[in-house]
């Protein structure tokens, strides 16, 4: 994740791209991919001899390749592209392909600082990860999943490690899966795993594990608790003290269980998205208290009001006082915060930002085929054709726009009173 | 008239778990079953009922079996349920074995029977209230638990790696290269308008239409997208085998994976089933009251495009041609009239089935029972030769079947039942033989 403090904060509009014309000066021209600071703007591009590169703020690279995707920006901005030459994959930067090639490769993650990246990659008919160039010298039967975690330490990944012959439904149930750590599988083996948690020291990782057909639990470094449940879904470690919290269901219902111990009472309908605030005192998750009723719940507590379609994982505030969550109401999107929806529907909305001082809560909004900037459920008056999630300074006294107005783009930082009205 | 009993079919995933079970555990899982998971709906169906019989004449089990009584949906469920709460789950080994037998095989959940039920009684309830039960004591035929099994590990039910999928939209998008050559997949494209989702046999063996997606929806014009991860697979045969855990699992993935591509709508490839999952009984397991996101079905979406002028046709079909009524989207999602719309576009000798629409004879493959596999085969061919006949009386040379399963079912009873007939996918009638390619989108010479 990049610190906001190092971007450009100084109010103004710059054209960093035209778009309309790199459309016509390529054969295709696929999706477009813009870096967290807004600084630049890519996508893949064909050019005449079907070859394809990536072009970055109107710069094209150097190298070009039989087949390029997945054209993405790392957290330390340098632009990233799934690549394929002479029939093999691997990852490029900034126009620099990894030495080491693969049958195929896929999935590239990153740590928080962008120093360390990895993928999934497949090697003859072995599978593994790569990261940093290098490939695992362990290989598996199959990788379904894999992390980096934030401080770049380990690559995890899901692997299965025995053979399943065609329709042995037995092995399978003997327990075929588990979870690789830097190359390394743990002893255990599971029916299933399903997702990867760090702990906030980077040292431990837990998964969701079923143990047998009716059994599931949650694994910490290979060893899963002792409380089972009916069904779990995606952990995470508390920030501050390193328990393990974790969507389980029993009898009552789905609630929220920490280190295997229920700490929310009663049971909802469905529990998950668990969110901590920044300084991990409070606790938010989406629930639904009944067939079609979704809802925030904060420490527990249900928000007043539901929505029928569906609910997306809270933000907070920075004082943790507030939370805010993408909502949808009979086909209709629009933003509720610490409850209460914005007047306004749209036909899409983006995960909204929370300004330091709270009085602002902003979101990215469609509507007529047009991209908004709403703000406390006022939407800025200008249209975008295309629109990048905007985001507050880190004194909240202005707003980073990445925007294409008329077949340019543009990185503007506005102050916060011309957005908000 | 006397009725022979059923053939011994050795199924391990019934036959060794059974051996293992003790009487106690069976009569603890029905009762639990039965007192915490069912609910006033079982009670009010099974007081509701009043054994006349009528639901024999819907089955195409029971019809293909000279009205033997034991392929009547009510003695499906005398032989399954009624038995279980008569006895308070104090069944034997046995029972349980016909029982498993009766709900995996001899019963496609399709619902043709709630409409000849004086009462509507949802008859496939209760055999999935057994499937249910079986799941729980682990009696689940070998084949379907297997594909359970890939759902659980893969999120597809055909074992498909990561990379075979994403790959495979690579080599069809540049199939499709061949007639339009700017046609994309386009993969991860958040904010399309539409997610396309299909079902595993698509990559696996049926990868061609996966090149026609291409090709329709680049022609059309639309703002499509396809998952490049785990997500894409619509199917669900969990929600068949009773697995309701691994099939909540599997409807999350599917519709957060268009909540986080920023779709507004998800399409499907021409699979009903994958419509039950996502749409109607699929959502509710994870408390979703309706799909999170909307779910338009292939023929739904071909409707939408050919009425509102998106592709053209170019030269109507003109060989005789019949069509198949998937059940659960035709019966129970009303798009029969909308299917005989784009069949009346795009051919010149459409032949109608009869009895059709929401009457019409399931293809004995879907709810599962084409996944019990290969043991099960010649029970569940024979038991749908009233489909074979049906076809055989339009004259028609080749039926498009809008459904996977109903395309591999009805692939078979032809087949055994001497139907001299071509099974196609309306794409496949589309892209090959009656869609115009606009002029702009044409390779140029």
């Amino acid at each position: 994740m990049q610190d906001k403090k190092n971007w450009n904060w100084d109010a103004g509009k710059e054209m960093l791209a035209d778009v309309a014309a790199m459309r016509k000066a390529y054969a295709d021209v696929h999706e477009f991919s813009v870096s967290a600071d807004g600084t630049k703007i890519a996508a893949p591009v064909k050019l005449e001899d079907d070859t394809f590169t990536a072009v970055c703020n109107g710069q094209a690279w150097e190298t070009s390749f039989e087949k390029l995707w997945y054209a993405r920006f790392s957290p330390d901005n340098r632009l990233t592209a799934l690549v394929m030459e002479d029939d093999a994959w691997t990852l490029a930067a900034d126009g620099q392909a990894w030495e080491e090639k693969f049958s195929y490769a896929w999935n590239p993650k990153f740590s928080a600082d962008g120093a360390h990246a990895g993928m999934q990659v497949k090697q003859d008919f072995d599978y593994t990860l790569a990261v940093d160039g290098q490939a695992w010298e362990t290989t598996f039967l199959a990788t379904r999943d894999f992390a980096i975690s934030p401080d770049g330490a380990l690559g995890v990944a899901l692997v299965q490690v025995e053979n399943v012959p065609e329709a042995d439904i037995w092995k399978f149930n003997s327990g075929t899966w588990t979870v690789a750590v830097n190359g390394a599988a743990w002893d255990r083996l599971f029916m299933n795993v399903w997702g990867i948690a760090f702990s906030p020291d980077c040292k431990r990782v837990a998964t969701q594990v079923r143990l047998d057909s009716t059994t599931y639990t949650l694994a910490v470094d290979g060893k899963p608790w002792d409380q089972t449940f009916t069904s779990v879904w995606e952990p995470k470690f508390r920030p501050d003290n390193g328990a393990l919290l974790a969507p389980a269901r029993n009898a009552s219902g789905w609630t929220l269980v920490e280190n295997g111990n229920p700490i929310w009472d009663g049971g909802f309908s469905q529990l998950w998205y668990i969110t901590f605030s920044c300084d991990a005192k409070r606790i938010g998750a989406v629930v639904a208290t009944a067939l079609g009723k979704w809802t925030i719940a904060v420490d527990g507590k249900p928000w007043k009001n539901s929505w029928r379609d569906l609910v997306v994982g809270p933000v907070f505030s920075q004082d943790t006082s507030k939370t805010a969550a993408v909502v949808k109401h009979e086909n209709r999107w629009s933003i509720a915060v610490d409850g209460e929806q914005w007047p306004d529907t749209y036909d899409m909305a983006w995960d909204p930002a929370i300004s330091p001082d709270n009085r602002l809560v902003m979101a990215k909004v469609e509507k007529g085929g047009k991209y908004f900037i709403g703000v406390n459920g006022k939407l800025f008056s200008q249209a975008f054709d295309a629109l990048w999630e905007p985001a507050f300074s880190p004194d909240g006294s202005k707003v980073l726009i990445r925007c294409v107005e008329g077949g340019k783009y543009y990185r503007w930082v506005a102050p916060v009173s011309q957005i908000a009205g | 008239m006397g009725f022979k009993p059923r053939e011994e079919v050795a199924d391990q995933g019934i036959d060794k778990r059974l051996e293992e079970l003790s009487l106690e555990q069976i009569e603890q899982t029905i009762n639990k079953v039965l007192a915490a998971e069912m609910n006033a709906r079982m009670t009010a169906y099974l007081q509701t009922c009043v054994h006349c019989g009528l639901c024999a004449n819907a089955c195409h089990y029971c019809l293909s079996h000279n009205m033997d009584p034991k392929y009547a949906p009510v003695g499906k469920v005398k032989d399954t349920v009624w038995e279980m709460v008569k006895k308070k789950g104090k069944v034997s080994k046995e029972f349980m074995r016909t029982a498993a037998r009766i709900a995996y095989t001899e019963c496609n959940t399709c619902r043709r029977c709630s409409m000849y039920c004086p009462f509507g009684i949802d008859i496939a309830y209760f055999i999935i209230t057994t499937r249910r039960i079986c799941h729980l004591l682990g009696i689940v035929p070998q084949y379907e638990q297997d594909t359970v099994n890939s759902h659980s590990a893969t999120f597809n039910q055909m074992w498909v790696q990561q990379d075979e999928w994403i790959d495979t939209l690579q080599w069809q998008e540049e199939d499709a290269q061949g007639k339009i050559p700017l046609a994309r997949i386009p993969l991860e494209k958040e904010g399309a308008d539409i997610m396309y989702s299909v079902i595993a046999p698509e990559p696996k063996i049926l990868a061609q239409l996966l090149a026609n997606a291409s090709i329709i929806m680049t022609a059309a014009g639309m703002s499509w997208t396809m998952p490049a991860t785990d997500g894409w697979d619509n199917s669900n045969m969990a929600m068949f085998s009773g697995d309701f855990e691994t099939s909540a699992r599997l409807e999350r993935l599917h519709h957060e994976t268009a909540i986080r591509l920023k779709v507004k709508r998800i399409v499907m490839g021409e699979c009903g089933h994958a419509y039950r999952g996502a749409v109607y009984d699929g959502p509710k397991s994870n408390s979703w009251m309706f799909p999170p996101i909307p779910v338009v079905h292939a023929i739904d979406f071909y409707h939408e495009i050919i009425t509102q002028g998106k592709i053209k046709i170019a030269k109507k079909f003109d060989k005789p041609i019949t069509v198949q009524d998937p059940c659960n989207v035709i019966r129970n999602a009303g798009l029969g009239m909308k299917l005989r719309e784009i069949m009346k576009a795009t051919c010149s000798d459409f032949r109608d089935v009869e009895p059709r629409l929401g009457h019409n004879y399931c293809c004995a493959a879907g709810g599962g029972v084409i996944n019990c596999g290969p043991p099960w085969k010649k029970d569940r061919v024979k038991g749908n030769k009233i489909k074979a006949e049906q076809l055989r009386a339009t004259g028609a040379e080749y039926v498009v079947t809008p459904c996977h399963n109903c395309h591999s079912g009805i692939e078979d009873i032809l087949k055994e039942f001497n139907v001299h007939m071509h099974v196609i996918f309306f794409s496949e009638l589309l892209v090959d033989h009656c869609m115009e390619i606009p002029e702009h989108l044409k390779a140029k010479d």
